[in-house]
This record gives structure tokens, sequence and C-alpha cells, in this order.
């Protein structure tokens, strides 16, 4: 337990508890977003802040120190710069290349060889302002097979992008007493009925079941249960597949039998004898770690803020919430906002960023070296970088990329505009993904050429 | 009419609170003994079950009761009269209603409306409830959720239970409620184990409007309703309801167009259970023995007269009992005046009834001697009910489940089988006696059952019954043979808790224990020693299949797992030295048997697995594989696009042993494809997990 180093002098070298996976894939509704020319997913902005610093921040309270990143081919420059040189947080960060197809699942069979012991593995478009301990201190007292991390999610506002989320419910079973999740169900995956299972009934005779809570993907594995997951070749995601068999095989022996469960289960277990008296004589209250029980635990988070940027109205929806609790200064001293410009107190300004006179902006993200012309009205809408927007134009609930340029009176409602385009003076449109010259529609008194 | 609601809290008080008792079973469980005596009057520690109702009525403060009986009315009438509810001082006022037309609780109600008795709300109950509870308390949340949610039409008494525990007698409803407000959303009825379900369905639209649901399976019902004045209305409405829960709660809650709701009320250190089967007989005696009852303990003496005193180990006297110096009354005994035990005779967790006399060297456990009943030296009684008056001549062995009707004799010198009912009121169901002293019939008597000196005839359930009653009857039959029931249900051999307790268990619990296997074994044994008879004996296919059927359902199996058994077996016929020859004259013979069992599609790729790892096992076994599934598909029992796909998806993952068994059927393949080009073979489906 400790190393006697070259000087003579011993000291104690801490273990570390957890590594942490952050899967940083490109996948998700977030086109056109989180496209090539833009910025990949894990670096658009929160609140002006890259999606990933809120991850990676998040994991460096909880002392996580090992951070293994997966990256898809295409974002690997950006990101990779951005991890190396711009992050300025404390955590090892280790870069691994994966093809853009990979799945959840797929991507942690890829990268098991580097995983040596408990581990946490999450996206990097999970938005989490809360502190991780609680949930970090619940799975340390039950010891469970996996932690989950469910949250309540806040009610969308509405407003931001053309797309509207239709999303499926997620049913979830837990034992509210025990913390123990005992049902997990996809809602597209569920026709008229969902079926409770007797052998459930069986040995948990009471238990909730929410539609109202959704997957922070925040999970803590035991080491062993990538055991399984490299067993189990054929599932593809975590969220999907992994979860709701581990759960299932808490109370159908037959299938954690079938499935190969119980062998790796019993061998995980000889397996920690040794390690046993480790960590009984460093955490003194490990229930009983020489018995790794198959059990999934929930966590939901109580109050604080977590968010899924999964789609564009859900990363709006984030953007607006976090830049109203950001409590520093809302826009950047080298902003140069005019005398005679509004800026509400909902919203952030980045950077060099130049409002012109008779501006005003409410419930938006600027982000930075935008320039902004004369009587421009700004509602609901996040800019990114590099925007440039001519006089008396219009944005309500739009989404515009890197780069952008919106010429003299346009007038955009819940629109996205994809990086580097032009859109042209009094052009208009409603409820349009705008993301290449080609738009349907165009033979009609539609206004916008691009370039 | 809006203008009126200041008043109606007046207009409730005044008024008078009343309870609908339905004295009726309107079922046999408890048959031979409810021939004679209707079910709420058989003694349950020597106390009638309708003093416990009314007593719990009493206590409720109620003012007014409908009892509805159908049969044995002038036995109900008879007894009423001479009990303390129609004295003078009674706390309410008891009307009795016949209808002989009434053939369910349904029927009650309906008449109840027709009638028009009821004019506010009231309680529903059986005359065979058993309960300590605060019926006030019950009442008064009733009336307080009225105001708030004006649909609330009946609030359903319920307690925390394991699912195995005695008291709930294999009740397996599964509620699904409100966790807030205790509103039932969605109610599963009990399937009574009788065909074990894999899953509960719940529908999806529920949660629309509830987000937040609770799954309660820790529930027992306790047959006590709060109804408001809606609910016979309901009834006379549909009037095809039968049931209480499984018509009326799933009809209303399921329909679209009453927006009518039901709420629970979970007890949890109260008592309330209903006797409605031998098993529950049981359990509800040896729960007011055990004293959770209480105050409705033996000792408390609900009956005037009575004059039982509580000693230790929970042995109930009364004083003139007279006890040889040798007797022993173990513990959980009651027993009445002027009953006597001889010597060396040994009495545990037994009722025994008034002017009962046991002879000497007499064991009995666990069984409810009525009044007057004589047991003879030297006999043994276990897990039985003896009506009044039975005799058990010497060296008699009335074992579990025996249910003797009064007057029944058995004996001497023999030993009862198990779950024997005896009856000397004949067999005929239809008419039930309205007179003890009515003819006793003299049907004849097998003396081979009953002994030299007996008298009675088996009873067996009526056919009208349906089907599903009937095999719930047995199951809960008491002392019902736990092993028989392991069997039905391997869900219930998991986890035995045993106690009121509803603690989720641990899962390594599960995976441990695993007794889900166990009676697995048990019907393979079974399906080889038949397979085996009927090889050696050489039986028709017929009648092979017929008892393969009988197993499969009795186990509740699928054919897969008559065909994990059956393939290998048949295929161990073949003899590999002649190997076409004996192949085919072993199909020509069995064949049909085989193809019985594979029906759907799913099936014939089942059968393929089966048999491609019957061969992997002995690599002398290889040579099987072809010919085998060659004879399978030229007696069509196999499709060919079947076997093409199941060929195409057990090659995509395969290890080299596997890989050198299915190049054999490769030929046949082949041949196959040349046969019809465009084939291309679907996916057959995996067998589903979820």
């Amino acid at each position: 337990m400790f190393l006697v180093d070259q000087t003579g002098t011993s000291k104690y070298q801490i273990v570390p508890e957890f590594q942490a996976v952050i899967l940083a894939g490109n996948k998700g509704h977030l086109y056109p977003l989180a496209t090539e020319d833009n910025v990949p997913k894990a670096l658009l902005p929160v609140a002006n802040r890259p999606m990933i610093s809120y991850t990676l921040q998040w994991l460096e309270q909880t002392g996580i120190q090992d951070v293994i990143v997966v990256v898809c081919p295409s974002s690997e420059t950006q990101l990779t710069h951005y991890l190396r040189t711009v992050y300025e947080g404390t955590a090892n960060i280790d870069i691994v290349v994966m093809e853009e197809y990979y799945s959840t699942a797929e991507a942690l069979r890829h990268i098991s060889s580097r995983i040596f012991r408990d581990f946490v593995v999450m996206t990097c478009d999970t938005v989490l302002l809360s502190s991780p301990q609680p949930f970090f201190d619940a799975h340390r007292s039950a010891n469970p097979a996996l932690s989950a991390l469910f949250f309540h999610p806040t009610k969308s506002e509405g407003g931001g992008g053309s797309t509207k989320d239709s999303e499926w419910p997620l049913y979830v079973g837990l034992d509210p007493r025990e913390h123990q999740l005992l049902y997990l169900k996809q809602g597209e995956r569920v026709k008229e009925n969902l079926d409770i299972r007797t052998s459930l009934l069986e040995n948990f005779q009471r238990f909730d079941l929410l539609t109202n809570l959704q997957d922070a993907h925040v999970y803590i594995f035991q080491r062993w249960v990538l055991d399984f997951i490299l067993v189990q070749k054929h599932l593809p995601s975590i969220q999907k597949d992994v979860l709701p068999l581990l759960v299932k095989c808490q109370y159908r022996s037959a299938l954690a039998e079938a499935e190969g469960l119980t062998e790796i289960l019993k061998r995980a277990k000889a397996n920690t004898k040794h390690i046993a008296s480790v960590s009984q004589w460093t955490t003194k209250r490990s229930a009983d770690p020489q018995n790794p029980a198959l059990r999934c635990n929930i966590y939901v988070e109580p109050k604080e803020f977590v968010g899924r940027a999964t789609s564009i109205p859900s990363y709006c929806d984030i953007n607006k919430q976090i830049s109203k609790m950001f409590t520093d200064q809302r826009t950047h001293p080298t902003a140069e906002v005019h005398m005679r410009s509004q800026v509400g107190a909902d919203s952030m300004v980045g950077n060099e960023t130049k409002l012109d006179e008779r501006c005003s902006v409410k419930r938006s993200v600027i982000g930075a070296h935008c320039t902004i012309g004369k009587n421009v009205k700004i509602v609901n809408s996040i800019l990114m970088d590099y925007v440039t927007i001519e006089d008396g134009v219009k944005l309500d609930g739009c989404v515009l990329c890197n780069n952008v340029k919106i010429m003299t009176k346009a007038q955009l409602k819940d629109c996205e505009v994809g990086a580097g385009l032009v859109v042209d003076p009094n052009a208009q449109a409603k409820n349009e993904r705008i993301v290449s010259s080609f738009v349907e529609g165009e033979e009609q008194d539609m206004q916008i050429n691009f370039a | 009419m809006p203008p009126k609601k200041p008043k109606q809290p007046n207009i409730e008080a005044e008024e008078k609170l009343s309870a609908v008792v339905i004295a009726d079973s309107f079922d046999q469980h408890l048959m031979p003994l409810t021939q004679t005596t209707p079910r709420c009057l058989l003694p349950l520690c020597n106390v009638p079950l309708l003093e416990y109702t009314f007593e719990l009525l009493a206590t409720a403060g109620v003012e007014e009761v409908f009892l509805f009986c159908r049969v044995h009315a002038a036995t109900i009438k008879q007894y009423l009269a001479q009990s303390k509810w129609t004295k003078s001082h009674a706390p309410f006022g008891v009307t009795v209603i016949v209808s002989q037309e009434a053939l369910s609780v349904g029927d009650v109600l309906r008449e109840l409306d027709g009638k028009s008795l009821i004019r506010t709300d009231f309680i529903l109950i059986y005359g065979d409830v058993v309960s300590n509870m605060n019926l006030g308390k019950a009442l008064e949340k009733h009336r307080n959720r009225k105001a708030v949610d004006k649909n609330a039409i009946m609030t359903m008494v319920v307690k925390d239970a394991s699912p195995n525990h005695p008291t709930r007698g294999h009740q397996e409803a599964v509620f699904i409620t409100d966790g807030q407000t205790q509103q039932l959303l969605h109610y599963v009825p009990s399937d009574y184990g009788i065909a074990p379900r894999k899953s509960v369905p719940v529908s999806v639209e529920l949660f629309e409007k509830h987000p937040a649901v609770q799954v309660r399976y820790d529930l027992m019902d306790c047959c006590i309703d709060i109804c408001s004045v809606e609910v016979p209305a309901l009834f006379t409405e549909n009037f095809d309801y039968q049931d209480i829960r499984r018509d009326f709660v799933t009809g209303i809650l399921g329909s679209e167009v009453l927006d009518s709701t039901f709420y629970l009320y979970p007890l949890t250190h109260e008592y309330g259970a209903r006797v409605a089967t031998g098993q529950l007989y049981d359990a509800i005696s040896r729960d007011v023995i055990g004293r959770w009852v209480f105050p409705m303990v033996p000792d408390c003496n609900l009956v005037e007269g009575d004059q039982y005193v509580h000693k230790r180990n929970h042995v109930y006297q009364e004083p003139l009992v007279k006890l040889s110096r040798t007797a022993e009354l173990d513990r959980n005994v009651v027993i009445g005046n002027h009953s006597q035990v001889g010597e060396n005779s040994r009495i545990t967790c037994s009722v025994i009834g008034r002017n009962c006399t046991i002879g000497d060297n007499v064991v009995i456990d666990g069984a409810y001697l009525f009044d007057g009943t004589v047991v003879h030296s030297g006999s043994r009684v276990h897990r039985a009910i003896l009506g009044y008056q039975v005799t058990v001549y010497e060296n008699t062995t009335v074992s579990d489940g025996c249910l003797l009707g009064d007057r029944v004799q058995v004996g001497p010198n023999i030993a009862l089988p198990r779950s024997v009912r005896l009856s000397r009121y004949g067999t005929d169901n239809a008419q039930v006696l309205d007179h003890s002293d009515q003819e006793l019939t003299t049907g004849e008597v097998d003396l081979a059952l009953v002994g030299s000196q007996g008298l009675g005839e088996k009873w067996v359930p009526s056919d009208d019954e349906d089907e599903v009653e009937v095999q719930y009857m047995s199951l809960t039959a008491l002392a019902a043979d736990v092993a028989a029931l392991t069997l039905a249900n391997p869900h219930l051999a998991d986890n035995d808790d045993g106690g009121l307790s509803d603690s989720s268990q641990d899962s390594m619990d599960e995976l441990e224990n695993d007794n889900a296997l166990e009676p697995e074994d048990a019907f393979g044994d079974e399906v080889e020693a038949t397979l085996d008879r009927a090889f050696k004996e050489d039986h028709a296919v017929n009648d092979t299949l017929l008892e393969l059927k009988g197993l499969r359902f009795a186990n509740n199996k699928t054919n897969h797992d008559i065909r994990v058994i059956l393939l290998p077996k048949i295929l161990d016929l073949v003899e590999v030295q002649q190997l076409r020859t004996s192949l085919a004259a072993v199909l020509k013979r069995w064949g049909s048997l085989v193809a019985s069992v594979i029906n759907s599609d799913t099936d014939q790729a089942d059968a393929l697995s089966i048999i491609s790892s019957y061969c992997l096992e002995a690599s002398e076994r290889t040579i099987l594989f072809m010919p085998c599934v060659k004879y399978l598909y030229d007696l069509d029992i196999v499709d060919e696009d079947i076997l093409l796909g199941w060929y195409a998806y057990v090659n995509k993952n395969v290890t080299d042993k596997e890989r050198l068994l299915y190049q054999k059927l490769q030929p046949l393949i082949d041949w196959l494809n040349e046969a019809e080009e465009d084939d291309s073979g679907d996916e057959d489906d995996d067998e589903d997990e979820d």
C-alpha cells in the first residue's frame, strides 16, 4: 500500500478509486450544430463554455484524476487541441480515437484494456452543476454493481431551433427505500403495455414506476461489469441494452445464468478476496466487499441542475438555464456594448464581441468575436463565435453556428443556421433548418440565398 | 346541485350508518362442511364466524345491518334469534334478506339497488371476515376523500403481506396506485396461482395522467369495502358483473366512459382477512390463537356464555374440560367445555369444540374438531377439519387436508388418504340442505376408503363449477400439497420469508437459492419415465402424446421443455451401426409424436438446435445429424425455408466443433438451394427473452 521511493522516505500513495470514461462522439440529434465545419459536440458552447468542460469539472470534484476521452476522428484535432492546451483542469486526460459509428458499449469494449478499476462512464452532452458527492457516497455505501444518475428534467420553455423534441418517456422502476433500480424500459420499445415480470413482483413486492425521470447517462460501474460487457458482444448501447439487461438479471437468475453473468460474478467474487482486506482498511463501511452482488442502484438528483443536450431544443434549454444561473460577469470585459444597446440580465455576451447602438438582447447567449450591427433584436437565441449580424436583423429562437453572417433586415424565427453560411438581406424564415445553399421551396417568395 | 352543498354534511350525519353483510359464500371451498352449516356460522376457534364480523361492525358504530342469505337462511335466522344481536341491547338492527336467485356478489348488489335500501355510504363485508381494524377511521377517510374527489366510489381495505404469507391465501392481485393519494389506478386480479403468469401488463396510457405510480404486490385483500351509494347502481347498469374484484373493479377502472375512482386503505398494524378457503381457515385460526387479532381472541368470549381462559403457550380452555393426568395440551390449543382427553394423548395447534371425546394415545396436530366429535384411542388427526359429531374409530389416521362433514364416521384401523372430503349428505351439491336434521343419504359406502364401521361418501366438486375454481380449490385446500404447489409456480419457491414484512430480498439470495431448477428436474424425470414406458411397452403415439400433454399442462411447461427431452430420447433409440434402417424405423414409428410437439416456425428452429446440441455431445453421434435432419425434412416436420434460415443463423457464430457438425449438413443445404434458387431464408426469431 505504500511505496518506498528512491530517497528512502516512505509515504502513502493514494490509490485512485475510480477511472472515468467520457464518450465524446458526435452522435445525437444536434445536426447542424455539431459538424465538422462547426465544432464537435463536446465543444459546443454552453453559456460560452465548451460542454465537455462541465463534465470534466464535475469529475474533478470527485477527485477522479484518470479520465479517458473517447473521440471520433472528425473531432480529434479540435478536441485534442482544447484538452491539451486550453482546458485548465488537473485531470490526466487520455485521448482515444475511435471510428464514428462505434456505439457506447462498443467503445467500452474497445478501451477495456485501459480500465483497471471501478469506473465512471458518462457522455460529453451531460451538463451537471450538482455536487457529485452525494451520488458517489450513495454508491460507496451500498457497493452495487452499478449506480446510475437520474434527474427530473426541467420543463422546456420552448423556442430554439426548428425541431421539437418528441421524446419517448422512459419507464423507470425503483425501490425508493433501497434506491435500487428495478425496471427500465425505453418508451420507443413499448407498444401498448408494459409487461411487469412476475419474478420482479415476487422479489420486489413494492416499487415505484415513474415516467418523470431522465437518465443522465452517468454510471458508476464495478470493474467486473466490464467483463460482462466484453462477453455481451452483441449489445450496442450501454443505456439501452446493457443497463436494462443488468437490471433484469437482478431478479431473473435464469437469465443471469444464461447470459453468463453468474459466472462472471463468481469470478469477481474470487478476485475480490485478496483486495478485501485493503478496502476494509481504506473504507470502513464498505458493504461486504467480498460479495459483489448484482445490484443496480439509482440515485435521483434531488434538485440541482442536471441536463442533457441530446437535441437542439434541449441544447437551447440548457443554455438558457445555465446562463440564468451564471453569477459572474455576464458581459465579458473585452466586449463592447454600445451605450444605447440593452443586454438583458438573463443574457451573456462573449469576449471581443461588439454591439452597435439600439440593440436589444434578451434570454440569449452571444459568443466571442461577434459583430452586431445597429438596431438588432436577439431574443431566445444562441450565437456562437465570429457571427456577424448586420443592421436591423431580428432573431427569435435561433441557433447560429460559427462564422454565420446575417445580412441587413433579415428576420429569422426558430431556425438553425449551419456554420459559415450567409443569410441574404431582407430574408424571412420560420422553423427552418438552414444548412446549405439548397433549400426546399426556393422557387417561391423565399428570399434566402446562400453563399 | 351546488346550493345544497353546505348542508350535505348534516344530512350525512343524520343518515344511519349501514353495512351490507353477505352471508353466502357463493363457492364450495369448505364443502362438505357447508352442506349443513352456512359458512358464516362455521366455528372459528369455537366462535361462529359471523360473531367476528358483527363485532367489527358494532365497534365501528354501524346502526343498520342488511344480512343477505341464500342457502341456510332458516339456520341463520334461527341463530340470530338466539344471539345477542337481536336482544334489546344490540348495537344495531339486523334485517335479514333472503334471495334464492342471487348467485354472486353482483346479484346481491343489484337486488340491493332494486330495493333501494341504501341511501348513503355503506360498508360491504362478508359474513366470514375476521378483523380488528378501526373501520371508523377508514370511513372518515372515505368521506373526506369524497369532498376532494367526487368520483370516489369505493375504498378497499387491504393489508401489507408478503406474497407467501399464509393468511394471504395465494391471492396474487397486483395493485397499481398513486403513492400519494392511494388512488387505485390499475388492478390485476389474482389468478390464484393456477396458470402462473409470466408477466403483468400495464397500459401505457396510465402514465399520461399519472407520471409516478406505485406497484404493489405486497397487499392482500381484506374483503372489506366502503362503498358509495353509486356502487349498487353501477352493478345494475352493468348487469353482467358478478365478482366485485374481477368484474367490477377491473371493469370500471378499464372503462373509458366512467371516471369513477377507487382508493385503497392499507392496514399496517391491524388485521383483516376473510375465511375464503380451507387453507385460510387454518391460517386465520392460527392468527386468532396467536393473538394477532387482539382483542378478538378466544378469551374475550365473544359469545355470551363462553368461559375461555388464556393459559401459557396460548392454550385456551374452558373450566369444564376433563383432561387425564398424562394428556398434554402442547401449545396453541382451544378446547371447549365438557370435552375430555384420554391418557397420553397429545394435542398441538388445534381447536377442539365442546362435548368432544378424545381417547387414549391420540395425537391431534393442526386439526379443527367441531362440537361433539369423538376420536377413539390410538388415532391420529393431522391438519384436517372434522365437522360436528364426527367419529374417528380406533387406530385410524386422518391425514393432511381431509375435510369430514357432519356425522361422518371413519375407521377403525385405516388410514385416510390425503385431502379426502367425506360427507353423509350426498354429493349432490345442487340442492344444499337447509336443515341438518334432514335425512341422511343411504348411498353406497366405500368401506375400503372409510373403514369397516365407516359412514360417508367421497365428496367431489360438482361439474358446473368452472374448472378454474376447481383447480383453485385443490390449491387452497387445507394443507394443500406444498410440493405440488412449488411445481406449479416456481416463483413461490424463491422467497419465503414467512413474516408480514415486505422487505425486498437481497438479489444475491435469489442467485444462490435458485429453487426454480428443482421442479424442472422432477418434470424431466416424469417425461423420461413416460417415454421409456412408451418405447418399452410400445404404446400408441396418441396415448403417449396425451400423457405428455397432461404432464406439460400439470407442470405448466412449454412444448420446448418436452422437445428438449423427447428428441434426444428418440435419437437414443437409433442404432448407429445400421444407421439408415434404424433411423427410418424409429422415425416411422415415432415421427408423428415429434411432429405433434413442433408447431410453429420457432418450434422447428428450436428442434433443430436441440438435435444439433444432442449430436455435439458425443463424437459418434455426429453422423446422426444429417440423416436425421433430412428425415425431418422428408416428413415435413421441418420446412425448407426454416432449415435454410436456421442454418444461416447458426453458422454466423460457431465454434470449430459446431462448424464440423454443420458442415455435414452442407450437401443437404446445397441440394435445397439448388431446388429453389430464390430461397433467401428468413431469420428465425430467437427465443424472446423479454
